[in-house]
């Protein structure tokens, strides 16, 4: 797992956002109802092999103010999204889904790994989130199937710039090419 | 009763698994479902780096695939989980969250879309259980893989989070153990058994999820069986593709074949490994000499 290394200016920008996110998810009044039973983190694969990925850790630092010490890696992008910790928990914390939220936070100040910004640019080439190969429709052919489907790039791209997904990526840019503040 | 669809094969399948489109495809015909493709569509997206990325883009382009189904007037059915998963949320989230679907509504507006989230998502299991149903299957059986035990591994995104998905029970599914034993083959209980293979945790770093393989091949192993049999891309490349390596890390032999469910449902339908031309990094000929298919 690549270190991030997240400059002081960003992380002021991400504790905003973060306390936002508490705020949505009214974290500060779940959080208390928290058990800290890990039955998030026992049901979780990833913890199961990368104890540094701790669901129910990671819940209750965002609740009580303590996120910067996972936010300074990449470490929230291990999650599966496999949602067995959605599914287990006792006091219906939505673990899954605000781990999300989070990541959705560390993409807009460019805190990603390669990989996902890779399938992002994928998408923005050719609408799709699998490599292209130019032989596939004789691949195809052997299984006597149809050519494959061409997905709409275009239309990926429209949506892209609504959103401004591409400043995900300017960011990861600026932030890793950027040196020190 | 025609079955017809809006098929999405999702782009796992389309362009690096042919086989897995092609079996499909058999089985379809054989219990005559009707598919149409969709034209136009965009990636489904991949929750892992899309919904991760950015919800709102997710949704807005699960909506808009969505609605090119509704513009062909049927629901949607993919062989992928991952596209199961994601279209089948979409139109759940944008049917409870308000919120959400003013700014995703917005969005689609801008790019001329209309989506009335009349399209529901299938899964190929699904249709094949809830619609052609078990009986039929049987009943289309010529070669029974008597003596045949294998471990069905669900995967993550059929089952999960059910609040959205109906695919089966979350905690005891049976939809894919009584698809496979309709061959005649035995689904072996084993630990672990709806836990996720590891192969999305592997994208990003790949000694982690291989250590997720790990753990569910030491269970599986314990139970004893002649095969894995998955219903998801990513786990069939995951499980089988990767576990040359789990045998190399960890100094444990498993070689365990992984089976594409319609792969065995096209076996015991009297279809010939052979045409189907799947690729097995674990070999399997050892398993089809066993059941005399060779
Ligand atoms: S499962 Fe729920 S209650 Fe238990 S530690 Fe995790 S978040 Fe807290
Ligand atoms: S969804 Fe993520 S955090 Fe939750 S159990 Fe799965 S891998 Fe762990």
């Amino acid at each position: 797992m690549s270190e991030a290394v997240v400059e002081r200016k960003v992380l002021q920008e991400l504790e905003e956002d973060i306390q936002r996110l508490v705020e949505i998810y009214e974290l500060e009044r779940k959080a208390a109802f928290c058990y800290q039973c890990g039955t998030c983190s026992g049901s979780c694969p990833v913890f199961m092999a990368e104890p540094e990925y701790n669901p129910r850790k990671m819940i209750m630092s965002l609740a009580s103010g303590t996120w910067q010490s996972f936010i300074n890696s990449e470490v929230a992008w291990l999650c599966a999204m496999c949602h067995t910790c959605l599914e287990r928990c006792p006091q219906r914390i939505e673990v899954s889904e605000i781990l999300t939220e989070v990541r959705n936070i560390l993409a807009r100040r460019g805190i990603l790994p390669d990989i996902i910004a890779e399938k992002l640019r994928r998408v923005m080439e050719r609408g799709m989130s699998a490599p292209y190969s130019k032989l596939i429709d004789k691949r195809r052919a052997r299984y006597g199937l149809p050519p494959a489907p061409v997905f709409d790039a275009e239309a990926a791209k429209l949506v892209f710039d609504i959103f401004a997904v591409n400043h995900v990526l300017a960011a990861k840019k600026a932030r890793e090419g950027g040196g020190s503040p | 009763m025609t079955l017809k669809y809006a098929w999405f094969p999702g782009c796992w399948v389309a362009y690096r698994m042919p086989y897995v489109e092609k079996s499909d495809r058999l089985v379809m015909e054989r219990f005559g479902i009707e598919i149409e493709e969709m034209k136009g569509a965009t990636c489904c997206p991949e929750a892992q780096f899309m919904e991760a990325v950015d919800r709102r883009a997710w949704l807005t382009l699960a909506a808009r695939n969505i609605s090119i189904a509704e513009g062909m007037g049927r629901d949607i059915l993919t062989p992928c989980p991952g596209c199961y998963e994601t279209l089948k949320m979409a139109r759940g989230i944008l049917k409870e969250d308000e919120e959400m679907a003013g700014i995703v509504g917005e969005a689609l507006k801008k790019i001329g879309v209309v989506y009335r989230g009349t399209s529901d998502t299938t899964h190929l299991a699904g249709v094949l259980y809830d619609k052609v149903g078990i009986e039929a299957i049987r009943k289309a059986i010529v070669r029974p893989l008597t003596g045949l035990r294998v471990a069905v591994h669900y995967g993550c995104h059929l089952l999960r989070p059910s609040k959205y998905l109906d695919f089966d029970d979350p905690t005891s599914p049976r939809k894919l153990d009584e698809l496979v034993e309709a061959t005649g083959a035995v689904s072996v209980n084993y630990m672990r058994k709806t836990m996720c293979c590891g192969g999305p945790a592997g994208v990003v770093d790949r000694e982690i999820g291989i250590k997720i393989l790990r753990e569910k091949l030491y269970w599986i192993k314990k139970a004893k069986v002649d095969a894995i049999v998955v219903a998801c891309p990513s786990c069939y490349m995951h499980m089988d593709g990767n576990q040359p390596y789990v045998e190399e890390m960890f100094e444990e032999k498993y070689s365990i074949p992984v089976l594409w469910y319609t792969e065995l449902l096209n076996w015991a339908m009297g279809v010939d490994p052979k045409d189907l031309k799947f690729y097995h990094r674990v070999r399997i000929d050892p398993l089809l000499e066993k059941l005399g298919l060779t």
